[in-house]
């Protein structure tokens, strides 16, 4: 493994505060939806990040792609045509569509950036907002 | 077992026609002795017909066993079964692949993979199709 990700999932495993990842599947009036408990760093932005449009009511978090990888979220989809080694469309890795329920509160995924060192995915970075 | 818990099989929204259209499988479920699953259709408008068979794989994703049919048509609905690991399966049963007929099971065989297959007749709209399995 990594050491990075080792190095994340330690302290994960020691700090990190439980979320909720949820993927919703929605068809006009109906839906569904699969949900996968992870541990996060949650951060309230500081002062020199609260710029332009962005404000109090963000979050920065830090999951593992470990914890993903363990609870196998989002379960069984469709595969997608073309395969390749890091899939843009990878379902593991959360999309603005997905929604986060941080602290008893529905949020909005608003930034989704996945790190990669040497080839494998180390941390996903969410910015929420709600 | 390995990873004992809940697992989504297939959350998707159903519109045109699907034919025999497998689902990522869930892995990694070794020492599996038992699943209870559930089916659940999200009716909104339109289509005929749609059909879920839960498989198995003994050999890896080579080939897959179906173990469970849902069957849905036109209206909302939920459908659980229970399945055992530990079921004597005395009498060799011959396996399928998306053929076992509406709303049966074969219990007994489980494997340390499990998959959705997805077929689908008529255009539904507003519909969706979940799957959701707990493992132990």
């Amino acid at each position: 493994m990594n050491r990075f990700l080792a190095q994340l999932d330690r302290r994960l495993e020691a700090r990190g505060e439980d979320i909720v990842l949820r993927k919703r599947t929605q068809a006009g009036s109906t839906g569904s939806f699969v949900d996968a408990t992870v541990p996060a760093i949650v951060r309230a932005l500081t002062v020199e990040q609260l710029i332009g449009l962005v404000n109090q009511q963000h979050f920065f978090l830090i999951i593992s792609p470990t914890h993903i990888n363990r609870a196998q979220w989002p379960g069984g989809r469709t595969p997608t045509a073309t395969g390749s080694l890091i899939d843009p469309a990878d379902p593991r890795i959360p999309t603005t569509s997905d929604q986060v329920i941080l602290r008893g509160a529905v949020k909005a995924i608003e930034r989704v950036a996945p790190i990669f060192d040497a080839g494998e995915c180390i941390r996903i970075e969410l910015s929420v907002l709600g | 077992m390995l990873n004992p818990g809940d697992y989504s099989l297939c959350d998707l929204a159903v519109t045109t026609a699907l034919n025999a259209v497998a689902q990522t499988p869930i892995k990694n479920l070794e020492g599996i002795l038992a699943a209870t699953i559930e089916a659940k259709l999200s009716y909104g408008s339109g289509g005929t017909s749609i059909r879920a068979w839960v498989q198995v794989t003994l050999d890896d994703g080579a080939t897959w066993i179906d173990i469970a049919c849902f069957a849905f048509t036109t209206s909302s609905g939920v459908k659980v079964v229970n399945l055992s690991g530990l079921t004597p399966a005395t009498t060799a049963i011959t396996p399928s692949d998306g053929a076992m007929a509406d709303n049966t099971v074969q219990d007994g065989v489980l494997g340390s993979a499990m998959r959705v297959k997805l077929t689908s007749t008529g255009t539904y709209a507003n519909t969706t199709m979940s799957v959701k399995v707990s493992t132990r």
